[in-house]
């Protein structure tokens, strides 16, 4: 697994600059966004292309929906849905494909490719398809949280398609042989490491696991309130140049949840999270911190009382809150002008109340339109899911600070590379968790710096 | 002393020769046959241990195929056989067209294996028999390719095969890889080791280069050849970034790269996953168990040469 992250890192790396050089004799992009007459003209099928990493259940049920749009188009557009990998791998597939102008007309991308994405200038922004073609998708109807995520230098570059939210599971069952009664308050980081600690000590289980990947890292800096990336997340017109979790109160937070795994109170998660899930569903530890859509595997062979919290915070409420994770549809700028309306209408339905709706069931991914919440059948099964029912709260809930909107660069790969591996040290004991920071934002500075040469910024 | 012990007696010339290692064996200070026991039971212990490391993950895997999640965690090293289910295959053969990605594997592992055969047994011909001048450098160069990592010519590979319209066809899959330089080195060194008599008796007798190379050359080298094939056979199966790279749609994807689809969400059900694991490794497995013979034999032939 890591032979093939490092693989798909060494390739979008080489390929980077060269995306950059061929984005930069391009042109700029977004300028001429078609309007609805593009496709209007256009003869017989028009015919577009999209790529996605969504696996499992998740990916059927996206077939699912790219069926019912040929359905619903027939004789005017056809969709060919494509599975290209696991996000990084699509990510390299992509690049290798701008070189050979062999990129579809829209990728679903993860949600940290949004800093690559928007540096190689291949894609129109979400913003200006939507002024050119007022008749379809509506911003405004798109979740705030969502919007925050994907806006960059002010523009909302793409559409997000599917929310996750990182929670807290709980095995109430072990947690109440530990004395922890369901009243209790496990809303912040502090209350959830006094749990974990009680569940050790009076259960002879583990209180605590997560997996080892640096996406909760993440969450541990925003939820105290910090921007990950120096300055402000790289959102505001400056490009990203270091990571700040080896100082104030993201070190703190990261610090605290070490501990518990140097003190045998934690069991290590693996860094596909694999030995976090067994763990948890095996009953044999009290709290896992897990993206919203493990419920989906839960649902199967979890004998015992479970629940999802709000992912813990340890910042002030006003400006701490969870990142979304998730994906976004990418528009290109390179398609035909009757395939970039075509493919505007594909956003426009995936991100409808009703596909959103269809496709939060069958995955346990939060809406990402605001107006799904309105349909009566959305309510009435959230209130026979009220786990759902919580991940679309803490959603809500997020404030809309650059804290939460999380790290926008190019190099995030990277750093969430460099940032395993320093993270596994300090929870083994093998490093000082303050050297192992301290490392891993040695590191990251230097991803950046390489990336940014790389693609000329 | 216990050799001391033993009274000679006058023996026949020859006889003596015959009668020392019997001689030598009671001469074996006490103790000694009962050491090498401990040895052996220690050898055995350490080959047993050593084993279980390599068996314990694949036993692992497929029992967790076979039951819900967390159930290998929940019951321990040997599972509730009233857990066992088929559950997760559904899940898996649901989420990925596992028997058309299967066939698309059988194609490319077929055309790579007999064209890195072809090429490798032709080119290790034509390095060892015929005398030409610059074949040492030839060689050398063979070896050379056998240092460059395989990420660092993805990318011209990539546009290569794309220029050619060759991007999204099973052809393309295995266009950079009829040729490789292990197996090429592999029957370099088993045809080398053929008395060069024979190949000139072949050539003698009016063969040609064609007909010494099939009909003399390779019968000879068999078990070479055939961990040849098992090599490029593996190489094939496995492969998994180039696929994906050159493939656009379902219909050329290899099952590797189809069954990855499985571990990609979030957090997927590690069950499903290791499901597709087992069934994407039983061919594997299968292939290098019937084949083992040879693959041990051609692994330790000419070492004592």
């Amino acid at each position: 697994m890591k032979n093939r992250v490092l693989t798909t890192a060494i390739v979008v790396a080489v390929l980077a600059g060269a995306a950059a050089c061929s984005s930069t004799t391009s042109g700029s992009t977004g300028a001429s966004a078609p309007d609805p007459s593009a496709l209007k003209n256009a003869k017989g099928v028009t015919q577009i292309t999209i790529w996605h990493g969504l696996g499992a259940a998740n990916g059927v049920a996206f077939g699912k929906l790219i069926d019912e749009f040929n359905a619903a188009n027939k004789g005017k557009i056809h969709v060919r849905a494509t599975y290209q990998g696991a996000y990084p791998d699509l990510l390299a597939k992509y690049t290798a494909g701008l070189r050979s102008n062999s990129t579809p007309t829209v990728l679903l991308a993860g949600d940290i490719a949004t800093g690559f994405m928007t540096d190689v200038k291949k894609s129109i922004p979400a913003q200006d398809m939507a002024k050119a073609n007022p008749g379809d998708l509506k911003l405004s109807e798109l979740s705030p949280a969502g919007r925050n995520y994907y806006t960059v230098d002010g523009r909302l570059q793409a559409v997000p398609m599917n929310m996750s939210t990182p929670v807290l599971w709980v095995n109430w069952d072990l947690l109440k042989k530990a004395g922890i009664s369901e009243d209790t308050d496990l809303s912040t980081l502090d209350s959830v490491v006094a749990a974990a600690k009680a569940v050790a000590e009076k259960t002879g289980q583990k209180g605590f696991t997560m997996p080892d990947d640096d996406w909760y890292v993440e969450q541990l800096t925003s939820t105290a309130g910090q921007d990950f990336c120096t300055p402000d997340n790289g959102r505001k017109g400056t490009a990203a140049t270091g990571i700040t979790i080896n100082s104030g109160a993201a070190k703190s937070a990261i610090t605290k949840v070490a501990d518990l795994y140097r003190t045998g109170v934690a069991v290590d998660g693996a860094p596909d999270g694999s030995a976090s899930i067994s763990a948890f569903q095996a009953g044999k530890v009290g709290l896992l911190l897990q993206s919203s859509g493990l419920l989906g595997a839960l649902k199967t062979g979890t004998p015992f009382s479970y629940q999802a919290l709000p992912f813990p915070i340890s910042g002030p409420r006003s400006r701490s809150g969870g990142i979304i994770g998730g994906s976004a549809l990418w528009l290109s700028s390179t398609a035909k002008q009757a395939q970039q309306v075509a493919g505007w209408k594909l956003e426009t339905f995936l991100a409808s109340p009703a596909a959103q709706e269809e496709f939060s069931h069958a995955t346990g991914y939060v809406p990402i339109n605001t107006e799904t919440d309105s349909s009566a059948t959305q309510q009435a099964y959230l209130k026979a899911n009220p786990n759902l029912r919580t991940f679309a709260r803490q959603v809500k809930n997020t404030p809309t600070v650059s804290a939460t909107a999380g790290c926008v660069t190019g190099a995030m790969t990277a750093i969430r590379t460099s940032n395993i591996n320093q993270l596994q040290a300090a929870f083994s004991g093998s490093k000082s968790v303050g050297a192992a920071l301290d490392q891993a934002a040695a590191d990251a500075k230097s991803a950046i710096k390489t990336y940014q040469e790389q693609v000329g910024q | 002393m216990i050799s001391m012990d033993i009274k000679p007696t006058p023996t026949p010339a020859g006889a003596d020769k015959q009668r020392r290692p019997r001689h030598d064996l009671r001469s074996r200070p006490r103790g000694a046959l009962r050491i090498t026991g401990i040895g052996t039971i220690v050898r055995f212990l350490v080959v047993l241990f050593l084993a279980a490391i390599v068996f314990l993950p694949v036993y692992v895997s497929y029992v967790s195929a076979f039951t819900p999640n967390g159930e290998m965690a929940r019951s321990g090293i040997v599972p509730n056989p009233a857990h066992v289910t088929l559950a997760n295959f559904r899940a898996a053969a649901t989420a990925v067209p596992l028997l058309r990605e299967y066939v698309v594997s059988i194609g490319v592992v077929t055309l790579q294996t007999v064209g890195q055969l072809l090429t490798g047994a032709l080119a290790a011909y034509a390095l060892v028999f015929p005398r030409w001048r610059g074949r040492r450098i030839a060689f050398g160069l063979v070896l050379v390719t056998l240092a460059i990592p395989g990420e660092t010519i993805v990318i011209p590979n990539y546009e290569l095969v794309g220029s050619i319209g060759l991007r999204n066809t099973i052809l393309g899959v295995v266009i950079p890889y009829l040729a490789a330089g292990y197996p090429i080195f592999l029957l370099r060194q088993a045809f080398a080791a053929v008395p060069v008599e024979i190949w000139e008796a072949a050539r003698l007798d009016g063969a040609g280069d064609i007909r010494a190379l099939f009909t003399i050359i390779i019968p000879t080298c068999r078990p070479q050849v055939t961990n040849a094939v098992i090599w490029s056979a593996l190489a094939a199966w496995n492969g998994f970034f180039w696929p994906l790279l050159i493939t656009d749609t379902a219909a050329a994807r290899t099952i590797q790269v189809g069954i990855s689809q499985l571990a990609a969400s979030e957090a997927g059900s590690p069950s499903v996953i290791f499901a597709g694991a087992v069934l994407v490794v039983v061919p594997t497995m299968l292939l290098v168990i019937f084949a083992q013979r040879f693959l041990i034999n051609g692994l330790t032939r000419g070492v004592l040469r």
